[in-house]
Order: structure tokens, then sequence, then C-alpha cells
């Protein structure tokens, strides 16, 4: 009974990484994830620069994600993207409110990432990526 | 004058006609930015207090074409109070940066143009303080000035305008990265219109390593060479050079820095001279919302002979109100030797800083 609620909560807790069509990635790391959202790798490996696609901070989805993948709350990411984008370093990240907002944004633009509670259907210009 | 009150309000315009434009052809124009308002007060005998519009920044930045990047920054600083009745004005405004970036590969970016040089914890992000705890970057990117008659200047040049190549790479699979970024320009010293003023030539290097074993653990080295027109130690077109090291880590509780940098110049007695700066700071996160934070700092002007030097210690408290606004608060204990004086003395300082 235990291991069953165990395993419901690490698959409640696991996100879909969504990213477009034309993106020739097909699976990340976790350490890839992590370097990506925490501006610390702003292209991909074709030279197209990385736009990283959030929640607001006080989303429930993004304090998992941030729990599971960034070892940081979302207040201290935000600061982060705040000093990799004024720097320079990277484009501002586009933070939207529902799943509906990041899907239409990442099937529109080709170096978008973003990620969704659980796998949807999707448009034909967005594919699911696996996190190794 | 008319020069000075319309250009950027021309520049602004232009901006903004042109991100309209590409807006219509379909290109990404994203514009956003960050700005500081303070209030200072001081126990100095003869200081005054009050409000400081200290600065807003508009960044733009657009793709012109695959793999590339347009970055623009116009800084208005300490004040915008531009009276057309007369010449005199208050406050800055400026282009603080302007450059265009290829990507070749993520290990290799070429940029061109006016930039912020690469160099320690801070001075990408130098003036952004929503973008960290303390209201102010360290003293070590402050101007320090060598002697009564000699202007204060900064021991590497804030802005750079020349080539820059950066990039990272990422060094196995658990995500270790080496970060690079390697310039060349024109050094400290330009003439009125912004032409460099002398023929020596600026470089500069700058290295983080960000090992996997330790989540949030960043190392880093900063090296600056330039012939400066106007020398640290009053020598015109001094060759100086300045090494610099840095050490951060970062988790979801404390933020702990610490920096240090070592520059040698030449000073009117022929000799070469070295000074030190550095510092450490540490920073508690509570609840998300309240950090506190301590700051302390030290310079040694000739780290030889030990003599002639000052250290400071701040004291703060940062409240993060939003992800992009914060106020912060911070009292600094200065030392009498810091300004020449007799008494050492305290400031205290209140700030709201935002980005957007």
């Amino acid at each position: 009974m235990v291991f069953y609620l165990m395993l419901f909560n690490m698959s409640v807790l696991s996100q879909t990484i969504i990213v477009n069509k034309a993106n020739s990635v097909d699976g990340l790391s976790k350490a890839e994830l992590h370097n990506i959202y925490l501006g610390n790798t702003s292209t991909w490996g074709n030279s197209k620069q990385i736009i990283i696609v959030d929640y607001i901070a006080d989303n429930e989805l993004r304090k998992n994600f941030s729990k599971d993948y960034l070892d940081l709350s979302p207040k201290r990411v935000s600061m982060i993207w705040i000093k990799a984008s004024l720097s320079g370093k990277t484009v501002p990240p586009k933070v939207f409110h529902t799943e509906d907002e990041i899907i239409r944004f990442v099937s529109e633009n080709e170096g978008a990432i973003g990620y969704l509670s659980k796998p949807r259907e999707l448009p034909e210009s967005l594919k699911i990526i696996r996190v190794r | 004058m008319f020069k000075r009150i319309s250009i950027p309000y021309i520049l602004v315009i232009f901006i903004l006609s042109q991100s309209f434009q590409l807006m219509a052809q379909g290109r990404q124009y994203t514009l956003y930015g960050y700005g500081q308002v303070d209030f200072s007060a001081s126990s100095r005998k003869g200081s005054t207090s009050g409000f400081d519009q200290r600065r807003i920044n508009f960044i733009g930045e657009f793709f012109p074409a695959e793999q590339m990047r347009v970055l623009t920054d116009i800084e208005y600083e300490g004040g915008t109070n531009i009276d057309a009745g007369n010449s005199s004005y208050s406050g800055a405004v400026k282009i603080s940066r302007v450059w265009l970036e290829y990507t070749v590969m993520p290990e290799l970016k070429i940029r061109a143009g006016k930039m912020l040089t690469a160099f320690g914890l801070y001075n990408l992000i130098h003036d952004a303080s929503a973008s960290y705890f303390p209201l102010e970057a360290p003293i070590m990117y402050s101007m320090f000035s060598f002697s009564p008659n000699l202007k204060p200047q900064r021991l590497y040049s804030k802005y750079h305008i020349g080539i820059e190549l950066l990039g990272t790479f990422d060094l196995d699979d658990t995500g270790s990265q080496l970060e690079y970024s390697v310039g060349i320009g024109n050094g400290r010293g330009a003439k009125a219109d912004g032409t460099d003023i002398n023929n020596g030539r600026s470089f500069y290097s700058r290295m983080i390593y960000r090992p996997s074993i330790l989540s949030g653990l960043q190392i880093g080295s900063s090296f600056y060479y330039d012939r400066n027109y106007e020398g640290l130690g009053g020598i015109q077109n001094d060759l100086e050079y300045t090494y610099a090291f840095d050490l951060q880590y970062e988790n979801n509780s404390f933020q702990f820095q610490t920096e240090g940098l070592i520059t040698n110049y030449k000073t009117i007695d022929n000799t070469r001279q070295s000074t030190g700066v550095w510092y450490a700071q540490l920073v508690y996160n509570m609840f998300d919302v309240l950090s506190p934070y301590i700051n302390y700092s030290a310079i040694l002007f000739d780290i030889k002979n030990s003599e002639h030097g000052f250290s400071r210690t701040n004291l703060g408290i940062n409240w993060s109100v939003s992800p992009y606004l914060y106020l912060k608060s911070e009292i600094q204990f200065h030392d009498a030797e810091e300004v020449l004086g007799d008494e050492s003395f305290n400031v205290y300082k209140i700030s709201a800083a935002f980005a957007f």
C-alpha cells in the first residue's frame, strides 16, 4: 500500500517536458535541464537561442518543477533569471499562467522549452522529450 | 544643450519604432530593464541626506537573423533633471551597451560593440541590484582615488568597446560546465566623441567553473590588462594589469561569495605598486522573503608595505516583495581613511530595486 502511494506521488511530481517539433533534441539529462532552466546553458546544440518558458512564481506545478530539477525555490530562480538576462547572457524567460498559453508559445517558437503537468494531446508542432 | 536633451528621447523613439517594425515583420523584439530609487543619510560631518533617483535602464533585444542577437541598453543615471532653460542639468543619459552577437556554436559566440567587461561576479550586473541581495555591488567594483589630486578610477574598465569571444563547454554528462569570455578592445580612456584616446589595446579574460559535484558552487577567475591613459598612479598610458578570483556557493537557504583582486601599476616615483581588494559576503534566505546579509571588504593600496588602506562592513536586509521588486535596507560602517578624514562614519540607505 505504501509502495503504491509512493509510486503515485512520484508520477504526480514528474513533469512532461515539451519543445517545438523543429528542435532536434529528443531527450535531456536532468543535469542539462537544470543548466537550461538556471540560465547556465543559453543555446541549443544547433546554436539557436534557448527560450525558457515557465509559470508564474506561485504556480504549484512550477514549485514542484523547481524542487524536482533545480533545488531552488521559484523566487530564487527568478532572481537568477534576472541576473542572467540583465547581464546579457540569456534572453528573459517567458512566464505564463496556464498550460494552454505555454503550449501555444512553445509551438510558435522553435527555441522554446516548457513543461506540463502530465502528457496530453498536443498540436503537431510540439513534441515531448524524455528526461534521463 | 538641445543635443543633450533630444538625443536620449530620439534614441528611445527610434528603438520603439524599430520594435513595431520588427513585430510587423514577425521578428521578436523584447523590451525589459531595471531601476532603483534610494534614500541615504550619513553621520559624516557636513553630509546631507536625501532621495536619489538612482537609475533606470531600458534594454532592447531582437534577433535580426538566425543565430544573431542585438542588445541595446539605455541608462538614465543619477536623475534626469534636464533644464531646457539653461545649460545646467543633473544626471546622465548614456548608451550603456550596444552589441551584436553571433552564435557559431554553444562553445563559441562572437560579440562586437560596447559591452560591460566580463570581470568578477558583479561587473556584468553592476548596476542591476534587483539581481543581487545587497543594496550595492561590493566596493571592489567602486572607483578609488589613489591620491587627492588623482581622478577616481576603477581597478579595471567597467565598459569594453571591442570584440569578445564567449561560450560554455559541457565538461561531462553530470552537468559540470566551463564558461569563458575573452575580449580585446580600446581599454580605459576615451575622447569626448567616445573614440580611443591612445593606441593601447585592452585585453581581458574570465573563466567560470561549475562542478556538478556540488550544485550551486562556482569558482572563477578574471584578468584585465590595458594601457591606462590616466594611470592609477598618475602615470599617463601606464601598463596596468589586474588579476581576480571569485567563489560563490548558493542554495535555497544561503549564499556565500568571496572575491579578491590585485592590481599592478606604476606610481609617480617610477616604482610599480600593487593594490589588493578583498571581500566576503554571507546571505541567509528566510522563508524566501527576507534575506539578511553581512559584507566585509578590505583594501590595501600598497600590499608590499601594508600601508594605507581601509575596511568597510555592511549589514543589511533584502525584502523580496515579489520576484521583480525588492526593498533593501543597509547600514554601512566606514573607516575614516576611506575619505582621508579624521573620524569613521556610518551611512544608512534604503532602496527599492525593480526589474521589468
